[in-house]
């Protein structure tokens, strides 16, 4: 059902902060997309008619397909990405400091198509889609957010 | 503190490839906030890590990513959302 609201996705969003930017932008009278690994078990948000849920690790790529997919079938477009997920490194303030960070922990948060994501399916029309393919190839580039960071379509 | 500067550096270089499409990218950096990750901290410590003596509520940090979202002429910038931990010791 294509809607003139905008849309928004927002990774990481079963809880913390992820869950109340999902509220904001509902407050805000946007369509949202939710996810995380156990998006539709939130005990802080649930899905309604413009909240959509889906659970998956966003470091796959699969994951970002099927949410991207969702958005535009559900709501009809993509306007702002927030990549919340992260991963955190630590479990807290306090202890910290002389932690060594494993190979694998350094590596995942590489796994996250942000890039893609934010990029590859925007509302932008079929022939920008094919000159990001073109320009970043069908997987698109990377990037990595353990903060906050997003895109938006501006028209 | 690495991952930090890291994460500017890509949203100002994303910020830039795209900003002829009107793709913006924007960050948003928090210091401590008020979130089950810090259960088991106590907030009275958490507040001695900034200036102001206070700690961000997920919504300071929901209202900056909203902000940044609907602010057409904003592009690979850094909102810090903090209470002034960012600008140093003190």
């Amino acid at each position: 059902m294509a809607s003139t609201q905008k849309t928004v996705i927002v990774t990481g969003a079963s809880q913390g902060i992820g869950a109340g930017v999902v509220k904001a932008f509902l407050a805000r009278g946007y369509d949202v997309v939710g996810t995380a690994r156990n998006a539709t078990k939130s005990r802080e948000v649930s899905a309604s008619d413009h909240l959509a849920l889906i659970d998956g690790d966003i470091g796959q790529f699969e994951t970002a397909q099927k949410v991207a997919e969702l958005a535009t079938a559900k709501f009809g477009s993509i306007d702002a990405v927030v990549a919340n997920a992260g991963i955190f490194l630590v479990k807290a303030v306090h202890g910290v400091h002389g932690r060594r960070l494993s190979h694998a922990r350094l590596d995942q948060p590489r796994r996250l198509h942000l890039h893609h994501a934010a990029c590859g399916q925007t509302n932008a029309g079929a022939e920008d889609r094919r000159q990001h393919r073109e320009h970043h190839g069908v997987a698109g580039r990377q990037s990595n957010c353990r903060r906050t960071c997003f895109s938006s379509h501006d028209h | 503190m690495i991952t930090k500067g890291g994460l500017n550096a890509a949203t100002r270089s994303l910020a830039m490839e795209y900003a002829k499409e009107h793709i913006r990218f924007n960050a948003v950096a928090p210091g401590g906030v008020d979130t089950p990750l810090h259960a088991e901290d106590s907030n009275d410590s958490l507040k001695t890590l900034t200036p102001m003596g206070t700690i961000s509520s997920v919504e300071d940090i929901a209202n900056a990513v909203v902000y940044l979202t609907e602010a057409r002429q904003i592009t690979g910038e850094a909102l810090h959302v903090d209470g002034g931990a960012h600008i140093g010791k003190w």
